[in-house]
């Protein structure tokens, strides 16, 4: 028991340092944290030069996805448009296979990671309706 | 309906029978384990897992061998990066893929980087344990943050990284992220780990409550087929970073980090010098990391030749092993998984009983579970 | 008795009870502020300024809550635990003397009471223990009554020590023989030894086993919900007052500051600097184990506070009352 003493000083030393240096916990959601720009976040449609869907209906995602996140219907009248482009993100496990395996580069993902909602069925959205881009997810809050 | 046979207590009395878990709040997950307790002393001890069980190795058999990977992430969810590791180097030494060397550097910088964090881990959640209130916990969650931010800068996640590609690593590492990570790592951390040890072996308390607790020698330990830091521990300098070397180990300069007492202490010594070890790992291999490709060019639909394959790395936790089997398709035939804590676990009821229940917590956390691994 | 002693003694009830409230509020936040600054995060933020009003939207929660009984439990003992607890802690209150001439009653053996009324505080943990018909309370009502039990020993000599001194047993008649000089300058074995073991008897770190959370998730306290967990904890910061008061009246001069009038504000800055540092310890260390506890206040601090004793009689009688 001698001995006892300089080791709990130590510690009491050390919390009593910490205690002076202040926090580092972050206010939010007063204070936003940006995630890093290669952050995988919630899926976004790119658009091409016309300003539609830079998607080509090729079916590389659908498959890339390990998880059948995302759904794909082709236009009726061009093969190589998609109609409908739908994401499942109640499912996604955000690995970005889908982003990655894109030989167009039209998906990508937003900054966006705050898409909590109160049921589940807002957390199936469309990227592309009707053959035009819906525009979800562009605004980055 | 688990079965339990009771044993007659001391005295004529009758035991106690306990369950630890599986909602408990110093379990790590959802582990499940039925005492039997003659007053504060364990008499009979039988762990009940399962309780995360995802199917993992069947799930992994219905997607494609670059799928897998999103599966291998959630295993050990706390050393994402040895999981991924061990897949890629088993499917590539089955489709006979070479790695090109700046990804074996990208790759091993990754998986000490995961080191620090999952022993950081086990530090935080062993401290809690013994009765601090949370304050080493969060030093340690601090630190963890600076690598995670790092991680996902890097990766694009900070824990389920998805990083590894079967023939190389995904995305590059460039010098403006390595620079401040390196200084982090070599002037920081050391400072970190002075606190980190202060706080947890060189608090007398802490002593009272490790020393002489829990003491496993070495040959019980490697007769249940115990590895990793936990063997370590006890004498046995037995990692296989350096005795069967993947990646950029055997280019590096580390020690292997022992304790001859094998008692809780010593494993939480050798964990807090493997702290150390991997950060001078990490600095060596940011100061010489290769130029070159970061990948080599695999078809989409993999199809390695039919055959089995098995690889073992060394795991924050011990001996990882993975076995694939491929049957000539784009889908593995079977994927399974040597996990380190199963064996570790499976050992403890033979070397539980006779300790008090406080010391069961000490004991448990020196094992550093993490349930995705054993349930898988 | 006369209508003035009648009025005297409510009045004297009620402010106690407001004063033990009042603690408990402000202690609950100050802990939760505290230890988590330490802890380099904030702590209650929202709730008022910087959480103030975060205890009473506990409390109002806490009442609002629905008292459950396990079914198997001992129905009587079980609805008698809380009221087991609060009522010696909040008896003890009664002889604390807060300034000079403040007291509800001025006892002249104000010690001995506090002391047999902290006592039966083990009796209501075990009780409450083995009520709940569980096997974790059970176990920690246990351990509490061990751990209570074997640290009163130790805090009672280590108080003798200072009774010797003083001559006397009333705390308001220690606290005057303090004017000079402290008796923690004039005892410090004494005082280490009564810290340290009140510490165990107020159940904080590292000495919190009954209420260890990471092993049996709140101790001898799970079963209890709403008021009955209110009025165990309000018990806890009974004693947490009335240990932090013991050792300034006992120890540390009490109202009494060197070269600065006497004042009840000393006293209540150092009750605050004691609780603040019990608070310091307990986010800095582990908790020990029980056999360890039981053996580090039988095997040191008993013997470290008889020889206390022997040297505060040996000095008393060589240096004689005026210099001792």
């Amino acid at each position: 028991m001698a001995v006892y003493g300089s080791g709990l000083a130590k510690g009491l030393g050390i919390t009593m340092r910490r205690l002076f240096r202040g926090p580092v916990t972050e206010l939010y959601p007063y204070e936003h944290k940006h995630p890093a720009p290669t952050s995988r976040t919630f899926l976004v449609m790119s658009a091409n030069e016309e300003g539609g869907p830079a998607c080509r209906a090729c079916n590389t995602c659908i498959v890339g996805c390990p998880d059948h996140v995302l759904r794909l219907e082709k236009h009726p009248d061009d093969n190589r448009r998609p109609l409908e482009f739908v994401v499942n993100s109640g499912r996604c496990t955000f690995c970005g296979l889908c982003v990655e395996s894109c030989p167009y580069d039209a998906l990508h993902f937003s900054q966006d990671y705050e898409r909590a909602t109160y049921d589940r069925a807002s957390l199936i959205y469309n990227l592309v309706h009707e053959g035009a881009l819906t525009g979800e997810g562009d605004e980055v809050r | 309906m688990v079965n339990f046979e009771r044993t007659d207590a001391p005295g004529g009395t009758e035991t106690l029978l306990l369950n630890v878990g599986p909602q408990h709040p110093s379990t790590h997950g959802v582990l499940h384990f039925m005492l039997e307790m003659a007053g504060e002393r364990v008499v009979n001890a039988k762990p009940v897992i399962g309780y995360l069980h995802r199917g993992i190795e069947k799930l992994a058999e219905d997607r494609t061998w670059q799928q897998v990977m999103v599966l291998t992430d959630r295993q050990d969810y706390v050393a994402q990066f040895s999981n991924e590791w061990a897949y890629c180097r088993a499917v590539e030494r089955l489709a006979g893929i070479e790695v090109p060397e700046r990804a074996e550097w990208l790759r091993t910088l990754m998986c000490e980087l995961n080191r620090i964090t999952s022993h950081l881990i086990w530090y935080a959640g062993v401290t809690m344990d013994i009765g601090t209130l949370g304050t080493p916990f969060i030093y340690a969650w601090e630190t963890r943050e600076r690598i995670f931010d790092f991680f996902e800068a890097v990766t694009g996640a900070r824990i389920m990284p998805n990083w590894m590609r079967i023939g190389g690593v995904r995305t590059d590492i460039d010098a403006g992220l390595l620079a401040p990570m390196r200084a982090f790592l070599a002037d920081d951390f050391p400072k970190e780990c002075d606190v980190f040890e202060a706080l947890l072996t060189g608090n007398e308390i802490v002593v009272s409550r490790m020393k002489g607790v829990g003491v496993y020698t070495a040959e019980e330990c490697i007769h249940l087929g115990i590895t990793g830091p936990f063997l370590r521990a006890s004498g046995p300098a037995r990692d296989l970073r350096r005795d069967a070397p993947y990646g950029a180990y055997d280019k590096l300069d580390f020690e292997v980090c022992t304790d001859d007492v094998g008692d809780s202490l010593a494993r939480c010594r050798v964990r807090l010098r493997e702290l150390r070890e991997s950060a001078r790992m990490c600095v060596q291999l940011i100061d010489r990391m290769p130029e070159g490709e970061i990948a080599v060019k695999v078809p989409r639909a993999l199809k390695p030749p039919a055959g089995d394959c098995y690889v073992r790395t060394e795991s924050p936790r011990g001996e990882l092993g993975v076995f694939v089997a491929s049957d000539g398709s784009a889908k593995p035939y079977r994927y399974r998984v040597r996990s380190p804590i199963f064996y570790n676990l499976s050992a403890m009821p033979r070397l539980l009983p006779g300790h008090l229940l406080a010391d069961m917590l000490v004991i448990f956390g020196g094992i550093d579970t993490s349930m995705g691994e054993i349930d898988r | 008795m006369s209508a003035a002693l009648w009025v005297h003694t409510v009045v004297g009830l009620v402010a106690l009870l407001a004063l033990l409230a009042g603690v408990t509020l402000v202690g609950v936040w100050w802990e939760r502020k505290f230890i988590g600054h330490l802890q380099r995060r904030r702590g209650p933020l929202h709730h008022g300024w910087h959480g103030l009003l975060q205890l009473p939207a506990d409390m109002i929660k806490m009442v609002g809550k629905e008292d459950t009984v396990p079914a198997a439990a001992d129905r009587l003992l079980f609805q008698f635990g809380p009221v087991a607890a609060i009522v010696p802690a909040y008896a003890a209150l009664v002889a604390l003397t807060f300034a000079p001439g403040v007291a509800l009653v001025d006892m002249s053996h104000g010690l001995l009471y506090v002391f047999a009324f902290e006592t039966m505080l083990p009796l209501a943990f075990a009780l409450i223990g083995w009520s709940c018909a569980n096997k974790f309370t059970l176990l920690g009502g246990l351990r509490a009554a061990a751990q209570l039990i074997s640290y009163e020993i130790p805090m009672l000599l280590a108080a003798l020590g200072v009774v010797l001194a003083a001559q006397s047993m009333g705390l308001t008649t220690i606290i005057n023989a303090q004017t000079g000089v402290w008796y923690i300058v004039k005892q410090p074995l004494g005082f280490a030894i009564f810290s340290i073991a009140m510490l165990a008897e107020m159940n904080r770190s590292p000495f919190d086993l009954p209420e260890a959370e990471s092993e049996l998730v709140a101790g001898y306290m799970t079963e209890y919900s709403g008021m009955k967990f209110g009025f165990v904890q309000l018990a806890e910061y009974s004693v947490l007052l009335v240990g932090s008061y013991l050792i300034a009246a006992l120890f540390l001069g009490g109202w009494n500051m060197p070269f600065l009038p006497a004042s009840w504000l000393w006293l209540a800055l150092k009750i605050v600097l004691l609780m603040t540092a019990t608070m310091w310890i307990r986010g800095t260390f582990p908790r020990l184990r029980v056999d360890t506890l039981t053996q580090l206040s039988w095997k040191w601090l008993l013997p470290a506070a008889l020889l206390n004793i022997m040297l505060v009689a040996a000095l008393a009688l060589a240096l004689g009352p005026k210099l001792y």
